[in-house]
């Protein structure tokens, strides 16, 4: 924040402004509701004191979250400035390529920081601490406190934005679609290809051309012998006249020629 | 070498057959175990010809020759080359397993083993024949067992016209051969009907280019090439199972084997000429059987198809003229031989059980005839062409022929019934063995028996040993291909 | 000792199929026995392939290959038994020693068939082995197709028994049997152009041997078969990039997997996911890249989308599983990807920094990802094992109740999505690194991939182990066992020592990649 207002950027510097009345609001409005008032629920009347692997641990983020900003205080900060060797400055500045100068102090961001810090803070215990089942802030609020509790709606946009359609890019286009109907059903059509070929050979030219030629020969055999038979009459008188037939045939051919 | 070990295999089946009609019929028991140790002995007769067989030793050997009518040049001439001990090992197999898996015929058991036998000797004839004549008399005497066999033994819906379709196909078959062999006996001036000496013959081209055709068709239509190969199916089907598994496993491979020996080897010219078309015929066989044998719902159909899908590699291998066709069609027809062969063995006995053969009413086998299954699966893979077992040694070289002697298109076109195989055998293997047994089959089916499980045993052990040692039959083989080559012009 | 070295190969490759043969013969009543001794005898290719791994650089060099053993085979068409490894094959060797006895240790909770079971478990690893020890042409097909007969019948007899597949016209079969069908057909069929490949290179030049052929091969020039020889080489490139990008799987061609991932039981899905992909990725490494480099580096393009698109499809439908072992099946898809994407890159710019580093990238993650979807499909098959159910939706907020499995799955999971500091990280990275400046598009486009991985982990993770507890399951579940914390141990071990200190590993491949590419 010094280095927003000391740079003349007030637009970062208000916004910044801003952001820690917020912080320090609902920092405040969590500790009001969880740890002051009434308890609230049955729960909330037996909590007991955590254990001491928890405790202990916290004991020691706490050191470090109240003492570990002393490591940075700058040189010229009033009163505080220069009881502690302000080493963080040179510790992250001689990392950079341009060692940066550190802004004059000014007061006023001083003043807004730590007027927004205890106003935020104030600010949330007024709120807070007679706050029944219902948020205090849900009716004045309106709209603009379902659009904060649903975090701007950024899950359900992603949802319907991303997840929803990769989903049915995977399951439905690429699994159920590309895989099993396309790709497997070609491969079933080959194998209907390939039972349908057999069929073909078998019911339409195996069995009735060239089953059907062999035994054709057979019949037509069997005809043609029917018809021969006839020439079997028995008679006598049959043969003489087709001998007599036969030998006037012949000799008349003979005749012919020895004529020629 | 053993003297007369080949006339001994040759003749022995069909001795005992005569003596078989003299036993006592009612005696089952003594017919049938007469009738295995003879099969045993011939069986055993076959695996001394086939190990004391010396790869690098001269081309022919056991050879016997006797003059038989010398006036026409016949003589009674006997001799196994490199492609053929393994066939009549082949052939020792078949009838031994076969026998086994007769056991249970219980209808006039002694004709049958009788006519089986007859059929076995004109099978051991052809084979190991060296004259034209004599192959032809073998021939006959192979064929015309199988109508009795089919008509009096077979399905009763369809054996009267299965056996009448298969005899009649067949001896039509052997008579158009016939005519040009004969053909051959009086174009070379010779006067004689050996082999050996016809290879020598000098036909001119124009000679083999007609008369090619009559023989290579002659005997191939006995191999089930495309189109007549409809005997086949009807014939296997309606055919006892041990009928099935000659018919199959050895007679189809006579027909291949003749067209070989009386077509390629004889009348080389005209082999060149005509094989370049023939070739698409067998590609057809190849993949028309395929399909057809995936749509079959009768198991025994199925494989009745698939037995002219893969007979169709036997002969396309010939058809490429080359080393590495030759070699993977000799291979495939011992192959192929024992595996339809242990196939039709296990319809058998499933159906014995079941009776039924369609496989939507079977199910969940191989809790009753764990044997059977995994057998059962072996040659399945074997049918797929499965690494690791005789199929894939014998089917990968065929492919390699297609290649080298430039058919790459029939290579890609038949390769494609490996995938259709490998489809129709797992459903098949799926149904019938593995899921659920029907409530129909309740209490119906049980175990086969320690002998029929040393029948399929055997015939496991061949394709599983062929196929992690190849060269237990590959010296005898290549020799053979190379005297084949010669002939050929070294393709 | 000296016979063991001599023969160590043989006797890594042949040692699971003896197992198994013993196996058999064990009395099937003793179901203990038979675990055990099934255990006992796939440890036995682990620690000779340990002899291996230490006695690597002490064995000498010959072309590239360390412990050669050659032996006739089927010498009528020039074929051998021919074997030998390098630093790539030596590395998945070690895999695959390594998994399977832990797969086996996986398979104890199996009832029924346990004799056939454990048979064919190691018939497997046998077929496995040899595709990574051949150097001979046609053994290296005869293995990867043998390979696939047991893990057939692994799936359909011991397999999910519910679920049911529509295939057509209301026509219905159980799931495993769908699963195991369309595993073994759809393999064998896009294999058919790897076998006439083969069939014509034989031809052609007159030998099976790799070694020759890597020298014959790239060379030849003139014509064949009535077409120029580029031709004819680009078709047998193809026929050979098919057949190994049906395995690897790629994308399209990767449907078989999560069926049959899903339907396999535990075991069967770890060493399916574990080992037989990288059959695939191996068959481009050892095969296509030496055989074909000119086709290769123009057909790159088309391989590096196609990784792409499977990373991306993988990892998008992996996301909308609701089955969880479908989920990790297709993570496989997604991994995978990234295996494909450092070998066309590496294709594509071959010689440069970046190829090897994509390279060396390629080959540890697939050590990587056999390692963790081992883990995940084992932990799949732990939860699977006491609810009855793999459904997502069936579970959530277990963590109480089975906390050292929530943790186990957590860490592999972690190692599954490629969290910096276990294996899955050094890997991508790899590649990465190795594809942006070759494919920076596709490398780009990858990252999609990548970001939904993180999705579909958490997916799994979540509605798992967090979130409000399913009191259905309260009393009902028992945490990981011993032995199952057993089976995951090795693994996890090895995701955070590669994690921290890939060294010891990524020299070994590195030197082999650098020797076999430049």
């Amino acid at each position: 924040m010094a280095d927003a207002f000391g740079n003349g950027h007030l637009l970062v510097f208000i916004t910044l402004a801003v952001a820690a009345l917020l912080t320090a609001f609902y920092t405040m409005r969590q500790i009001t509701l969880t740890f002051l008032g009434a308890p609230r629920t049955q729960a909330a009347e037996h909590a007991s004191e955590s254990v001491r692997t928890m405790t202990a641990p916290l004991l020691v983020l706490a050191v470090f979250a109240i003492g570990a900003g002393w490591v940075g205080i700058p040189e010229h900060f009033p009163g505080l400035g220069g009881l502690l060797p302000g080493w963080f400055h040179e510790f992250v500045g001689g990392t950079l390529v341009a060692n940066p100068e550190a802004v004059a102090f000014s007061i006023e961001p001083l003043l807004v920081s730590v007027g927004v810090a205890l106003g935020g803070l104030t600010l949330g215990w007024l709120v807070y601490r007679k706050a029944a089942e219902a948020d205090p802030l849900r009716k004045p609020l309106g709209a603009i406190y379902g659009l904060l509790e649903n975090k701007y709606y950024f899950d359900e946009l992603y949802d319907s934005l991303f997840v929803q359609p990769a989903k049915r890019l995977a399951e439905g286009f690429s699994y159920m679609f590309l895989d099993r109907q396309v790709i497997d059903g070609a491969l079933h059509r080959v194998a209907q290809a390939g039972l349908s070929l057999g069929s073909i050979f078998r019911n339409y030219f195996d069995a009735p051309v060239v089953n059907g030629f062999g035994d054709l020969t057979g019949s037509l055999t069997q005809s043609f012998g029917r018809l021969l038979r006839k020439v079997q009459t028995g008679q006598v008188q049959q043969y003489l006249l087709f001998v007599a037939l036969l030998a006037f045939g012949g000799l008349f051919y003979y005749l012919l020629s020895v004529l020629q | 070498m053993i003297p007369y070990i080949l006339s001994a295999i040759v003749f022995l089946p069909i001795l005992a057959g005569a003596v078989l009609l003299f036993l006592p019929a009612r005696n089952r028991q003594l017919i049938y175990r007469f009738a295995l140790a003879v099969a045993f002995l011939a069986f055993l007769l076959s695996i001394v010809v086939y190990f004391n067989f010396d790869a690098a030793g001269p081309r022919y050997q056991f050879i016997e020759k006797y003059d038989w009518l010398p006036a026409l040049g016949i003589s009674y001439h006997v001799g196994v080359d490199g492609i053929t001990a393994p066939l009549v090992l082949l052939t020792g197999v078949v009838i031994f397993t076969g026998v086994i898996i007769s056991q249970r015929i219980d209808e006039r058991p002694r004709e049958f083993f009788a006519f089986l036998f007859i059929l076995a000797s004109g099978v051991f004839g052809v084979f190991v024949s060296l004259d034209l004549f004599a192959l032809f008399f073998f021939y006959e005497i192979a064929v015309f067992p199988m109508y009795l066999l089919i008509a009096l033994w077979g399905w009763k819906q369809t054996r009267e016209y299965a056996a009448m379709k298969l005899t009649l196909y067949l001896f039509i078959g052997s008579v158009v051969a016939l005519v040009g062999a004969l053909a051959m006996y009086f174009a070379s001036g010779l006067g004689t009907f050996d082999m050996l000496a016809l290879e020598g013959a000098n036909f001119s081209a124009e000679f083999q280019n007609f008369w090619f055709p009559f023989v290579f068709f002659g005997f191939a239509v006995l191999g089930g090439i495309f189109p007549f190969h409809n005997w086949s199916p009807d014939g296997h089907v309606a055919a006892p199972t041990a009928v099935s598994m000659f018919h199959a496993g050895v007679l189809m491979k006579l027909g291949a084997f003749a067209a070989l020996r009386v077509g390629i080897m004889l009348l080389p010219i005209g082999a060149h000429t005509h094989l370049p078309w023939i070739i698409i015929l067998t590609l057809v066989n190849v993949v028309y059987g395929a399909f057809i044998a995936m749509v079959q719902t009768d198991f025994k159909y199925m494989i009745g198809f698939s037995s002219v899908s893969h007979m169709g590699l036997v002969t396309m291998g010939f058809a490429t003229l080359n080393y590495n066709g030759l070699v993977g069609a000799s291979v495939q027809m011992v192959s192929h031989g024992v595996m339809t062969a242990l196939f039709f063995a296990v319809v058998g006995m499933v159906y014995d059980q079941a009776h039924t053969r369609e496989i939507p009413k079977l199910g969940g086998l191989i809790r009753f005839m764990p044997f059977a299954a995994v057998a059962f699966i072996i040659a399945g893979l074997v049918s797929m062409g499965m690494p690791g077992f005789s199929g894939f040694i014998a089917e990968f070289p065929i492919f390699m022929g297609l290649w080298a002697g430039g058919y790459p298109l029939i290579a890609i076109l038949a390769i494609i019934s490996i995938a259709v195989t490998a489809a129709y055998i797992l459903r098949a293997v799926s149904r019938v063995f593995f899921g659920d047994l029907p409530a129909e089959l309740e209490g119906h089916m049980h175990d086969i028996r320690p002998s029929e499980k040393l029948a399929l045993g055997v015939l496991c052990l061949i394709m599983i040993t062929v196929g992690v040692y190849p060269n237990i039959i590959l010296p005898m083989v290549q020799s053979g291909v190379n005297a084949v080559l010669a002939l050929l012009g070294g393709a | 000792m000296q016979l063991i070295t001599d023969n160590i190969l043989a006797l890594i490759l042949f040692s699971p199929l003896l197992g198994g043969l013993i196996v058999m013969l064990l009395p099937s009543e003793n179901k203990d026995l038979v675990r055990r001794a099934a255990l006992a005898l796939s440890l036995i290719p682990f620690i000779l392939t340990l002899v291996a791994w230490f006695g690597f650089n002490a064995s000498p060099e010959v072309d590239g290959f360390r412990f050669q053993q050659q032996v006739a085979w089927y010498p009528a068409i020039n074929s051998s038994f021919h074997l030998g490894v390098d630093g790539l094959s030596l590395s998945m060797v070690l895999l695959t020693t390594l998994l399977a006895p832990a797969a086996i240790l996986a398979s104890f909770s199996v009832e029924e068939k346990i004799r056939s079971y454990m048979a064919l478990f190691l018939a497997l690893e046998t077929g496995m082995l040899g595709v990574f020890l051949s150097l001979d042409l046609l053994l290296f097909f005869a293995f990867w197709e043998l390979g696939l007969v047991p893990m057939y019948f692994l799936i359909d007899q011991w397999g999910s028994k519910t679920g049911e597949r529509e295939l057509w016209s209301g026509m219905k079969v159980s799931a495993r049997r769908y699963a195991s069908f369309k595993f073994m057909v759809y393999t064998m069929a896009g294999s058919l152009g790897l076998l006439l490949a083969i069939q014509m290179l034989g031809v052609v030049s007159g030998t099976f041997d790799m070694l020759a052929l890597f020298q014959s091969w790239p060379g030849l020039t003139g014509s064949l078969f009535g077409l120029s020889v580029e031709t004819v080489k680009a078709v047998a490139f193809w026929a050979f990039a098919i057949a190994f990008a049906i395995k690897v799987p790629v994308w399209p061609f990767h449907t078989w997997l999560p069926d049959a991932h899903t339907e396999a039981p535990t075991a069967g899905s770890m060493i399916l996911a574990g080992v037989l992909l990288k059959l695939g990725a191996y068959g481009f490494l050892r095969l296509v890249l030496p055989l074909y480099p000119a086709e290769a580096e123009q057909y790159a393009p088309v391989l590096a989308l196609l990784a792409t698109a499977a990373i991306i499809f993988g990892a998008l439908s992996a996301y909308g599983q609701t089955d969880f072992k479908r989920l990790v099946a297709y993570s496989s898809v997604n991994h995978m990807g990234f295996v494909v994407l450092g070998i066309a890159a590496a294709a594509f710019a071959t010689g440069t920094e970046s190829a090897t580093i994509a390279l060396n990238g390629a080959v540890l993650q697939m050590f990587n990802h056999g390692i963790s979807s081992a883990a995940m499909f084992f932990l799949v098959g732990v939860i699977y094992e006491r609810t009855h159910t793999r459904d997502l939706g069936a579970w959530g907020g277990l963590f109480p109740l089975v906390p050292v499995f929530g943790g186990l799955l957590i860490f592999s999971s972690m190692s599954s999505l490629g969290l910096p500091g276990l294996n899955g990280f050094v890997s991508e990275f790899l590649v990465v690194r190795g594809a942006w400046p070759i494919f920076t598009l596709f490398t780009a486009l990858s990252m999609i991939g990548l970001f939904f991985t993180g999705a579909y982990i958490l997916k799994g993770i979540a509605s798992t182990l967090h979130g409000p507890l399913n009191e259905k399951w309260k009393g009902h579940l028992t945490d990981i066992s011993r032995r199952e914390v057993l089976v995951l141990a090795p693994l996890l071990v090895l995701m955070l020592w590669l994690g921290l200190w890939p060294a010891w590993l990524l020299s070994v491949i590195n030197q082999a990649v650098v020797g076999l590419f430049g």
